[in-house]
């Protein structure tokens, strides 16, 4: 009993004990009686707006610091631009294009990035771009478990800072044409800057090759194999943050239209720039390898082969080495083909993917046709 | 409480024994050394009997008998001669027949041309193979063929874990390393049809590696052999046979006469005159082949043949009657 300070702390102790349940008490108080004014209108105080900020930034610099940013090449730009300019701008705005009034009067505000992409890394803004922001209205990527996608956007997200207008739009209609409407066409159909939701945006027409070799041909491959993989979209079976959106948008009687359109379309053919072991590639297509039980490609992709299975030949290298690592990860075991391919494809060494890749990217669809007769 | 343990007791006993008939019995002995090895367990296990027997009425003797008895058992005769004179001689008897018995230079099925058959261990089934006198050679899976009265020697491999072959009837158990050849030999003496299935733990579907062995007669093997070598029979409906191909099923399997000339799985050139589908576990009628196409991966886990959900049900007939006409 000779130290003052327990007796002290045993005076102070019942009040500090009762300090919390109190606090909660309150705050439910408060919540309850409504004063907490939740508008948009209202905004946050300032104090609160710096904290909120602090505790976002924090965040997503902390959840993001394990993300390893790979070399980005310039390929992957006018692909990012066509879906930010489908997905993003609305909220973002974009070179050219003011934020939209009816989100920019959303609480937080959507930064237009093109003044606000410099202020991250290009890490953090994978991460964001990825992940979504909760109580923000910023959206996780819709293709779930497609990180490989996001990284066209953080791409363009890393250049959008200093790029231009006609730059910008030049990436972002891809080989749609940006005709300047007639009054009438923008009484009636409110057409945009240009449409977002094109397929012209990213695949090849009659006259261009696909705009990235990260865009899958579609000229020329089987009609029922686009149809199947159109509906597998629409339904959120197979992943994709690019293909999702465009296809949710489409009506189930749009699809067959759309998979005889580029079935019978000649796409020009754009020579292939994908690096890998020919021979190797050839052998696996040809005879497989045994010796990892990885029967040739062929054997299903060749012919005869199911209507539903798409053809190789021709195909981007960037597009198929992206998939067949898609495929090893897992990320293609949503629909019964996928998981097909899947034991396969999880056979095949790295050096295998890039061979086969490469290989079928040499080969003209014309030529596959024929080797697919000598195949076994 | 006894009771039940009474129970318990004969239903062990009961369900030991039926270990004991059956297709896949050590107590076939259907060669010459499986034989051998039942007769010499049968003298083991009867002479270890009557032994204990006797060692039991002496402890009884000891315990519970007459003085004289009592007298008698602690003599040093009675050590020297149940203690000493009687193991070294029942040992020494043991070992001399067991000499005889197994003599590797008498043993008949180590004379004569042997009939050679190749025997691989994958994850999870057999690829057998035939080696013919021409010098070709024919591949089979899960199934063993030979006839009786001839030698049999199976020189037996891994293609990737190491598995254990064995076929209790005919011969013992002898394990398939990677890297390593060993060879197991027989003289099939009984004609009939049994079991035999992977003794080492090889990963997930291993006791699901099973197969069948047919040991038939000499004239019965060659009319087989026969029959095995030629290529598949073209059922008059190729629509199955095209399905085969379009579904990429050459990729890993063969039939021989077709373009499928895949090396990965079992070869299927005869597959719906085998007596078994994947590895022991299905039969090799419609209903067994349609099983297995549309729903393998979950009879038989994580086997190495990809899932193949993208069968319609017309698919799965068509390619079903296909493969049961490949008799």
């Amino acid at each position: 009993m000779s130290s003052p300070w327990p007796r002290r702390l045993r005076r102070w102790l019942p009040w500090a004990l009762l300090v919390p349940p109190a606090g909660i008490i309150v705050a439910v108080l408060v919540a309850w009686s409504g004063a907490i004014n939740i508008a948009a209108t209202a905004g946050h105080p300032a104090w609160l707006e710096s904290f909120l900020a602090l505790a976002m930034r924090s965040s997503v610099r902390a959840h993001s610091s394990a993300v390893k940013v790979p070399p980005l090449d310039t390929d992957l730009l006018p692909l990012g631009a066509a879906h930010f300019h489908g997905s993003c701008a609305i909220c973002h705005g974009a070179p050219g294009q003011p934020v939209n009034p009816t989100f920019a009067h959303m609480l937080p505000h959507p930064p237009p990035l093109q003044e606000h992409a410099s202020r991250w890394r290009t890490g953090e803004l994978y991460w964001l771009a990825f992940h979504g922001l909760q109580y923000t209205g910023m959206p996780a990527w819709s293709g779930a478990g497609r990180g490989d996608e996001v990284w066209a956007v953080a791409a363009l997200l890393r250049e959008l800072p200093s790029m231009d207008v006609s730059t910008y739009q030049a990436y972002a209609a891809g080989n749609a044409t940006l005709e300047t409407p007639e009054p009438h066409q923008l009484v009636q159909d409110g057409t945009p800057i240009f449409p977002t939701a094109t397929c012209d945006r990213c695949h090849g027409t009659a006259e261009a090759t696909a705009v990235s070799p990260y865009v899958p041909r579609l000229g020329g491959q089987s009609r029922a194999y686009l149809l199947r993989a159109l509906r597998e979209y629409r339904v959120d079976q197979r992943q994709s943050g690019f293909m999702e959106p465009v296809a949710a948008a489409l009506q189930e009687e749009n699809l067959a239209g759309l998979a005889d359109y580029y079935a019978a379309l000649a796409e020009p053919r754009q020579p292939s720039t994908f690096a890998g072991d020919l021979q190797m590639g050839r052998t696996l297509a040809l005879a497989g390898d045994a010796q990892r039980d990885v029967p040739p490609c062929l054997s299903c992709h060749g012919e005869p082969k199911r209507a539903d299975v798409p053809r190789l030949a021709g195909q981007s290298g960037q597009y198929l080495e992206q998939q067949l690592l898609l495929w090893q990860a897992g990320g293609r075991g949503q629909t019964s083909h996928g998981r097909l391919m899947a034991r396969v494809a999880q056979r095949l060494s790295i050096t295998q993917i890039k061979a086969v890749s490469a290989y079928f990217a040499s080969i003209s669809a014309e030529d596959g046709l024929a080797q697919m007769e000598s195949a076994p | 409480m006894t009771h039940w343990l009474k129970l318990g007791c004969w239903a062990g006993i009961a369900g030991l024994l039926t270990g004991c008939v059956g297709e896949q019995s050590a107590f076939s002995g259907f060669s010459v050394g499986a034989a051998r090895v039942v007769q010499l367990s049968w003298i083991l296990t009867i002479g270890a009997g009557l032994l204990l027997l006797l060692v039991m009425v002496l402890l009884g003797l000891a315990l519970w008998g007459s003085d004289a008895w009592r007298r008698a058992l602690r003599s040093e005769k009675a050590v020297v001669w149940l203690g000493i004179v009687m193991p070294v001689t029942v040992l020494t008897a043991l070992l001399i027949y067991g000499f005889v018995l197994m003599r590797l230079d008498a043993a008949p099925e180590f004379k004569g041309d042997p009939l050679r058959i190749e025997v691989v261990g994958e994850q999870w089934w057999w690829r057998v193979i035939y080696h013919h006198a021409d010098g070709t050679t024919t591949e089979s899976a899960n199934e063993l063929r030979f006839p009786v009265g001839q030698p049999v020697e199976l020189v037996l491999t891994s293609a990737d874990v190491i598995h254990s072959f064995w076929l209790p009837a005919y011969g013992g158990k002898v394990d398939m390393i990677p890297g390593r050849t060993n060879y197991l030999r027989f003289l099939p003496t009984h004609i009939g049809i049994t079991r035999g299935q992977c003794a080492e733990y090889c990963g997930g579907a291993h006791a699901l590696m099973a197969f069948y062995a047919v040991a038939m007669s000499a004239e019965e093997f060659e009319q087989w052999k026969m029959h095995e070598r030629a290529d598949a029979a073209m059922p008059p409906d190729d629509s199955g046979a095209q399905m085969f191909l379009a579904n990429g099923c050459g990729g890993c399997h063969r039939v021989r006469g077709t373009p499928a000339q895949g090396v990965i799985g079992p070869d299927l050139t005869h597959v719906g005159s085998r007596l078994s589908l994947g590895a022991g576990i299905l039969s090799t009628d419609h209903q067994g082949f349609r099983d297995w196409l549309a729903r393998h991966q979950q009879i038989k886990p994580d086997n190495r043949m990809p899932p193949y959900e993208i069968l319609s049900d017309a698919e799965l007939t068509s390619l079903a009657a296909y493969l049961v006409a490949l008799e």
